[in-house]
């Protein structure tokens, strides 16, 4: 049996893109998660290395999600403001 | 193989769609206008702290207008990103055709002491570090 073991995506560009863009510190835990990636993987555990590689994309995503959640809020904050704007100023 | 192939860089084709998309409309929209549609970055707006993301968008902005200049002065971790998010996404598409060895690009452990060295040092009110923030 062969022992070579398929190399586990760490999905590290996702994590760094939400940093830079999402403004969330669920961006900075998933690095964490990506980094344990590789170090558990080269250490030979590879279950825990796919745990972490999960979870890396979990925070990510739970990243991109917050930030499409913050906008939405934003907009209707917006929104309100100018309606609030335009009864009062009537 | 083609499914496989496809599926391989099925990312790196995704991200070039989005960057598409983004610079098509920083073309067109200005994020220093008071009434754009822009987000402003949530955290500054509630903590009044700079996140590594902050000045991201007028960074975009000024690189889709060839402005190097701006894009450093509003988020320069992001323009050295860039061409390194590229070349890992383009590493994961194509691996034959950028070798490890060759071409070493930094690792998770790098990217997270930059990203938290940098998100302290532009916090910091005093010279050099104020540079660092956005503005």
């Amino acid at each position: 049996m062969n022992s070579r073991q398929p190399p586990i995506a760490n999905h590290l560009v996702w994590a760094i893109l939400v940093t830079l863009f999402c403004c969330l510190p669920l961006g900075i835990v998933a690095i964490v998660y990506a980094a344990k990636v590789d170090s558990l993987a080269a250490a030979g555990q590879y279950a825990e290395a796919q745990d972490a590689a999960d979870k890396a994309k979990w925070w990510s995503l739970a990243s991109a999600f917050s930030l499409v959640g913050l906008i939405v809020l934003y907009v209707l904050f917006v929104m309100l403001l100018g309606l609030g704007g335009a009864v009062l100023g009537a | 193989m083609a499914g496989h192939a496809l599926r391989r860089a099925a990312p790196a084709l995704g991200v070039a769609v989005l960057g598409a998309a983004t610079f098509a409309v920083l073309r067109h929209v200005d994020p220093y206008s008071p009434d754009s549609l822009l987000p402003p970055c949530p955290i500054h707006a509630m903590t009044g702290l700079f996140c590594p993301g902050c000045g991201s968008t007028r960074a975009l902005h000024a690189l889709a207008h060839a402005d190097l200049a701006t894009a450093w002065q509003m988020n320069p971790l992001l323009v050295l990103a860039l061409p390194l998010l590229a070349m890992m996404l383009l590493r994961a598409a194509m691996p034959a055709a950028m070798p490890r060895r060759l071409l070493p690009l930094p690792g998770a452990r790098s990217w997270l002491w930059a990203i938290v060295l940098f998100t302290v040092a532009r916090n910091l009110p005093w010279p050099p570090f104020e540079t660092l923030a956005p503005g």
